[in-house]
């Protein structure tokens, strides 16, 4: 007995340490697999405790696209993050929700999520699997409950199939396992082949322009420590010295920690895929990115809380703010962007 | 390939675990613990019973909920059992979580129950949970990640919209709101039922309602009540 499971132990160890350093995307059977581009720090998300399964992914797109998940059924995890738009609600600096309500913040981006620590604007939300109880249960999102939600599934006979399929054949569908397959297709959502990637791999063909260079070594000196490479954010909370808004008195972090050290400090965005998620910032106050690098070299507001690696300004002219976005511009990933796996189906 | 090297550590581990299947101790049994929610003496009615707090306010209960973790019994030759996976939500709307078994409990003299009411910071961590903790059960946290340890809801008219509502919970510090309840027990009184008084009044202690009446996240309003509430439960 026990000489039969140890090699079995030994290779599904072995097997799975080499799906996760194995980059590579293309699947059959449609399968999608998390990989760690050479050069990324390890994921945050543990995968051991929810594996990724056709079934179970399949089952996670279906929900995430299915206004079923709102009071009304008028409202998808999908309204507001849009594929082509990097998972962002285009055009729309405060995301709106159920009934035409209007919240307070601008859409995060779902991408490269099985890296981020904590989630929203404030890290209030600390685990991917749990995210999906915000938008949920917020009432100017999708003003629901997750009991509502697993009782209106409970009701269908295709979800039935489908969470039997994904979790089981006694698998009843439990708020849990909802949780678990959203959390299957969104810690899929990975981008890492812009021209930005392809370059740093050297691959063949691919080159930065000469603004695009200079826009790189601009973006090293300026803006790094915070959107660190290759994820392009540190993961942290700063202020970067937006004039507060007085009538969204959005305060950032301070609203989970109470800590008066955190006034003002939001998420770190990644700027992956920045050229198509406009607006930006916390409440989108910025059409283009123009009007960001405006902010950062000429708009900045001092205060207690500012992140000290912006105390000092940043200086560029107008020729440099050109190159930078040239360069921000090779962060586009087009077949990310672009990919069917990740789109509505009718599976 | 160099997971190989894990190979060693499993061996012992399979081995001992093989090994401890072959070895039964002393006789074990099942003990039903039972909880009877209460407001003072009387036996607490939701919606319609009306109770008087030690302030003087006059107040009705819609809702009562909390968790309980990490139970375990002390014995009177000090060894101590342990309830593996020990997570149970209380609901006074619900009576079959009203009491519930624990399994495979030595037959020996119990002197103390020790609890926590909460959930575990690892727990509030981890992702979406089953059972009792699934989300789905209405005790967590949808824009600040964690657990509600416990739920007070009702009606009082010196309250603002004459309602009151109190939500505990938190996990980091400096407001885990997360509290150990230890409580000892007569000798005498083991059977294989354990019957233990919550008594919603403790809520209440050094409250007015018509200044405190909404508590509904983390922070010092809610460490206050988390200390109030402990006093909650005793052996009748």
């Amino acid at each position: 007995m026990k000489t039969r499971v140890l090699p079995v132990c030994i290779s599904i160890i072995v097997l799975g340490a080499g799906v996760l350093l194995m980059a590579n995307t293309e699947e059959p059977n449609n399968q999608v697999k998390v990989v760690v581009p050479k050069g990324w720090p390890k994921p945050v998300y543990d995968f051991a405790k929810n594996p990724i399964t056709p079934e179970g992914f399949s089952l996670g797109r279906k929900l995430f696209f299915d206004p079923l998940l709102s009071k009304d059924s008028s409202t998808s995890c999908s309204s507001c993050h849009l594929q082509f738009t990097n998972y962002t609600h285009v055009d729309h600096s405060l995301s709106h929700g159920i009934y035409g309500a209007k919240g307070t913040r601008n859409t995060l981006s779902i991408m490269n999520v099985a890296w981020s620590k904590n989630f929203m604007w404030d890290g209030g939300i600390n685990n991917i699997e749990v995210q999906p109880l915000g938008p949920i249960e917020n009432p100017v999102e999708m003003d629901n409950t997750l009991a509502n939600v697993v009782a209106h599934l409970k009701k269908s006979p295709a979800y039935r199939e489908k969470f039997k399929k994904a979790f089981g054949d006694s698998a009843e569908i439990t708020g849990q396992r909802v949780l678990k397959a959203l959390a299957q297709f969104m810690v899929s959502i990975q981008s890492f082949n812009s021209k930005y990637d392809k370059v740093m791999r050297k691959e063949k063909g691919v080159e930065f322009t000469e603004a695009e260079t200079r826009g790189l070594k601009l973006f090293r000196k300026n803006c790094e420590s915070c959107h660190k490479e290759p994820l392009f954010t540190n993961n942290s909370f700063e202020n970067n010295g937006l004039p507060p808004d007085p009538k969204l008195k959005d305060g950032g972090r301070i609203k989970i920690t109470h800590n008066p050290d955190d006034s003002l400090k939001f998420k770190v965005p990644s700027l992956r895929n920045i050229e198509v998620s406009y607006p930006y910032m916390h409440d989108g106050r910025y059409r283009n990115l123009e009007m960001v690098l405006f902010h950062y070299t000429a708009g900045i507001e001092k205060s207690k809380t500012l992140s000290p690696k912006l105390g000092k300004g940043i200086t560029m002219g107008e020729k440099e703010k050109k190159d930078l976005i040239a360069f921000l511009k090779t962060l586009t990933d087009k077949e990310f962007l672009t990919n069917k796996r990740f789109s509505y189906s009718t599976e | 390939m160099k997971n190989i090297r894990y190979y060693p550590t499993f061996l012992p581990l399979l081995l001992s675990f093989f090994l401890l299947q072959g070895f039964t101790s002393q006789p074990e049994n099942t003990i039903t613990l039972k909880i009877n929610p209460k407001f003072g003496t009387q036996n607490l009615v939701l919606e319609s019973g009306k109770y008087v707090t030690t302030n003087g306010d006059t107040v009705s209960v819609n809702r009562l909920r909390f968790y309980m973790s990490a139970i375990q019994f002390t014995f009177s030759d000090g060894s101590v059992y342990k309830e593996s996976n020990s997570y149970h939500l209380i609901d006074a709307e619900d009576a079959a979580t009203l009491g519930f078994g624990l399994k495979d409990v030595p037959k020996k003299d119990i002197t103390a129950i020790t609890f926590n009411i909460g959930v575990d910071s690892l727990a509030s961590v981890s992702g979406a949970l089953e059972g009792d903790l699934d989300p789905v059960k209405g005790m967590y946290w949808a824009w600040n990640s964690g657990y509600i340890n416990a739920k007070l809801e009702g009606k009082c008219r010196v309250a603002e919209n004459e309602e009151y509502e109190f939500h505990v919970g938190g996990y980091l510090p400096p407001y885990a709101a997360i509290r150990k309840v230890n409580l000892k027990i007569d000798a005498q009184n083991t059977g294989n039922t354990l019957a233990l008084t919550a008594d919603v009044q403790a809520w209440f202690h050094a409250i007015q309602l018509s200044k405190t009446n909404r508590i509904v996240m983390p922070g010092e309003q809610a460490m206050k009540m988390a200390d109030n509430y402990i006093q909650m439960f005793r052996i009748d």
